[in-house]
């Protein structure tokens, strides 16, 4: 059960980002780079948004070593967090300019 | 005169040149030992072992997508204060509280300092070595039971004075809620020799 929470200015960019990818999954770098939030900033709120049911995790399915890199871990909207996201969204943009919004 | 400017310029130039090549090559060299501390000093601050194991990886996985070596250096060193803000976000204490606890803390230890200072060098003068050791998390004077001014510190409480370094460096937070009945008992205690 997702918890109503208080959405600042960032936690909507970053519940934004990933909502604008459309059902992908994004990595915290990705988040990082399409907000510009820093570190410091994205992963409390990735990791309070995915307490508060907004988002969901999972690692992704890769062998590390063949790779050559570390596992990513991929946040994606849950359903209850694409609801409250457009209804802060609407709030702020009543006219409706983020398509997805609709 | 003038040549000599020339030329000195001309080697200055190259040398300076020739050195930052090999510290830019010594740089290069040491990123990934850098980054590596620097995740795992921000890994170690964070509340609990699932979450240690968590952010180690996802954090080398944000490190290792950053483009170029400075890019990646600091990248790691602002994981310090994500892991900070992280842990905060996992308590109970608001940000805040956590915020002015930090204040209170710079203040006392503004004031109490010099008296730190002077304890600090009288433990040393008696008795020589470390002042401080590690209680948890917490720094605290290093006393002796043997010594009376040991007795003296660990009866009054100033041997937890180092405490407060933690609290300004924000390690831990000082919560009026928690504070405030403690204070309430010392104050309403009666002093020993008062009539009941």
């Amino acid at each position: 059960m997702a918890e109503n929470i208080r959405l600042t200015h960032a936690t909507l960019k970053v519940l934004c980002a990933i909502m604008a990818a459309r059902g992908s999954e994004m990595s915290g770098s990705q988040v990082a780079a399409d907000t510009g939030l820093a570190s410091g900033s994205l992963y409390p709120i990735l990791l309070r948004m995915e307490r508060a049911g907004l988002l969901k995790s999972r690692w992704e399915t890769i062998d590390p070593s063949k790779e050559g890199r570390p596992r990513r871990r991929l946040y994606k909207m849950t359903a209850a967090g694409a609801t409250q996201t457009r209804a802060a969204m609407a709030e702020l943009m009543p006219q409706g300019r983020a398509s997805w919004a609709q | 005169m003038g040549a000599v400017i020339v030329i000195g310029t001309a080697v200055v130039g190259i040398l300076l040149a020739s050195t930052a090549g090999q510290l830019a090559s010594e740089f290069r060299d040491w990123t990934p030992y850098l980054t590596e501390w620097l995740i795992n000093r921000a890994v170690r601050r964070l509340p609990t072992d699932d979450l240690r194991a968590r952010m180690s990886e996802e954090w080398h996985e944000f490190v290792s997508d950053t483009p170029g070596h400075i890019g990646k250096v600091l990248r790691a060193a602002g994981l310090g204060v994500a892991a900070k803000r992280v842990a905060l976000e996992l308590s109970d204490v608001s940000l805040s509280e956590h915020m002015c606890s930090r204040a209170l803390a710079m203040a006392a230890l503004i004031f109490v300092g010099p008296l730190m200072m002077f304890l600090a060098i009288m433990l040393i003068w008696r008795g020589g070595g470390p002042v401080l050791e590690k209680s948890g998390k917490l720094y605290r004077f290093r006393v002796s039971d043997d010594d009376p001014l040991g007795r003296l510190m660990v009866r009054s409480n100033f041997d937890e004075l180092p405490s407060l370094w933690n609290f300004a460096r924000g390690d831990t937070t000082f919560r009026l809620k928690d504070v405030i009945p403690t204070l309430v008992r010392l104050l309403s205690r009666k002093p020993p020799n008062q009539p009941q």
